[in-house]
């Protein structure tokens, strides 16, 4: 009885998210093949779905998805470390965060995408430049938003804290960051969605592979139907990896941080 | 511990236009002395802003004088706060909370923690709470554990700041009693503050009056427990202390002496 009205629940809320998707590919597809649109500039999806299956056995989707996912993953892993480690040290010693301040801010305000030629000039069209892009796009979110994590600490709990003598650092372990967390992680999530989209723009503009080279490579070839499986791809691992990111990191773990107090 | 004094302290607090300049300083304490007596329940009693907190978290070492000295000099470090809410890490379970007191102590193993924080919260009649987090406790049962936290530091010195100002009547009682009896267990130098003229007439061996930073009027309070707070003689006591507080600075249209005789007329 249970376990059915589990099944039961768990097939509602898959139909529900899944029929709005399914409503619009069906249109999509009854209107292309009612001719209604032009074939060049909305293929339908079965076109979409056939040159995907094509590029699939040639090897080239796999070897674009691999190329981005790894670099978005390089790009992140250094810009989240960085990030975390600015905003740590600049909620310690605020003296530093005044002092960099006015060249952050100025980062900041300059959209990624400007950077573009410069970072060529200095870095070449390999790896190095589209790293850079997506630092640059993904720093400032989860910096900003661990600095207002790690700022935001019940001052009352310090106090508490204070009382039982614990050292800083101790306060900073049983206390500043867990009650930053939930920020913290916010922050990582929102970092890792620009990661994504800046390099695929990076990628539109000066590479050799990955999905955003795929799409600037099968426009030159005029393949619209190409185009859409590099804007699919796109979607659906953006989706798959914040998926994989809500479950990777832990949610709430703060419980099991004080496991240094046993 | 030997006898707790304080010596002519002074402690301003600056004061700020919208700018952030400073544009004066804002007295709380001024030229403060008082000594605490051993093993004793010193409730100090005053209106709101008239420097009780600041005065509990100079003590507790939350907040620095600007002149004056305190002795021992270690004071903070040997005493024990509970503040006015509970403070428990919400994302800790209370066993954590508690244990956290213990945090300092290398000395036990930790075996042995664990045993004081059971001791303790059997003492306070909250065995069943032990995996339980903060959201999940009433008021009271919170106030409770705080109060274990704080005796977990076994302190020489015992700082209460309105430790049960936030809850209900019935819960208020049953606190006051409990802390009576660990005080009777563990006879503790304690300084409690507290608004409330019943709670200070019901568990103090001495009432401390404050006013604008200076004590007022010292009452020593000779009675034996348990107290009734429609005892003739603890009225007079809470008669002599409103007395202060209202010789203090003008009377307040709050504490209105007709009404309240008219309040306690059925119980006579
Ligand atoms: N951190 C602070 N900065 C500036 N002024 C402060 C600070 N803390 C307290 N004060 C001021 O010092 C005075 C005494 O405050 P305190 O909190 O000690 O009063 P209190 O007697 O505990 O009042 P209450 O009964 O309302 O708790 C108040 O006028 C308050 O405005
Ligand atoms: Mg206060």
């Amino acid at each position: 009885m249970i376990i059915s009205f589990v099944v039961k629940q768990k097939l509602r809320s898959l139909l529900l998210v899944s029929t709005l998707p399914i409503v619009i590919v069906v249109l999509w597809e009854i209107v292309g093949r009612l001719g209604l649109t032009n074939s060049y500039l909305l293929p339908s999806p079965s076109a979409i779905w056939l040159a995907a299956v094509e590029l699939w056995e040639r090897g080239h989707l796999q070897r674009h998805l691999l190329v981005s996912v790894s670099r978005v993953l390089t790009g992140f892993s250094v810009s989240a470390s960085l990030a975390l480690s600015l905003a740590a040290l600049h909620h310690g010693l605020p003296v530093v965060r005044r002092i960099m301040s006015v060249p952050m801010e100025a980062i900041r305000v300059v959209p990624p995408l400007a950077m573009v030629p410069v970072l060529i000039l200095w870095l070449g069209i390999g790896e190095a430049s589209k790293l850079a892009i997506i630092v640059l796009a993904s720093f400032f979110p989860i910096y900003l938003s661990a600095r207002t994590a790690l700022a935001s600490t019940d001052t009352r709990l310090l106090e508490m804290a204070k009382t039982l003598r614990l050292s800083r650092i101790e306060q900073t372990w049983f206390i500043v960051i867990p009650s930053a967390m939930p920020g913290l992680l916010t922050g990582l999530r929102l970092g890792f969605g620009y990661a994504w989209r800046a390099l695929v723009g990076a990628e539109m503009i000066a590479a050799a592979a990955g999905l955003g080279y795929l799409i600037i490579d099968s426009e030159e070839l005029a393949r619209t139907d190409r185009i859409f499986v590099g804007i699919f791809a796109i979607a659906a691992t953006g989706l798959l990896l914040d998926a994989i990111f809500l479950r990777v990191l832990p949610k709430d773990n703060r419980s099991g941080m004080l496991k240094g107090v046993f | 511990m030997d006898v707790i004094r304080l010596t002519n302290l002074y402690k301003n607090f600056p004061r700020f236009d919208q700018g952030a300049v400073q544009t004066g300083n804002h007295p709380v304490l001024t030229n403060f002395s008082l000594t605490l007596d051993r093993s004793k329940i010193t409730v100090l009693i005053g209106r709101s802003g008239c420097g009780k907190t600041t005065l509990l978290h100079i003590l507790a070492g939350l907040c620095s004088v600007d002149r004056g000295s305190i002795d021992p000099v270690d004071l903070s470090r040997r005493s024990g706060v509970v503040f006015q809410d509970h403070r428990l890490l919400p994302w800790a379970t209370v066993e954590a909370n508690l244990m956290l007191a213990l945090h300092v102590r290398k000395d036990l193993s930790k075996q042995a923690k664990r045993d004081r924080v059971i001791n303790v919260l059997g003492s306070l009649g909250l065995e069943k709470t032990l995996n339980s987090f903060p959201a999940e406790l009433s008021g009271g049962m919170a106030q409770r554990v705080a109060l274990g936290r704080a005796l977990l530091l076994e302190p020489e010195l015992f700082l209460l700041d309105e430790p049960f100002a936030a809850l209900d009547a019935i819960t208020r009682a049953e606190m006051q009693n409990l802390l009576l009896d660990l005080h009777i267990s563990t006879p503790t130098t304690t300084l409690f503050v507290t608004h409330d003229l019943d709670e200070a007439s019901l568990i103090a061996d001495r009432i401390l009056v404050m006013d604008q930073g200076r004590i007022c009027s010292d009452i020593a309070v000779d009675l034996p427990h348990p107290r009734h707070s429609q005892d003739g003689t603890l009225r007079a006591l809470k008669d002599r202390i409103e007395a202060a507080l209202n010789n203090g600075t003008p009377k307040a249209p709050f504490i209105d002496t007709p009404l309240r005789s008219n309040q306690e007329q059925p119980y006579v």
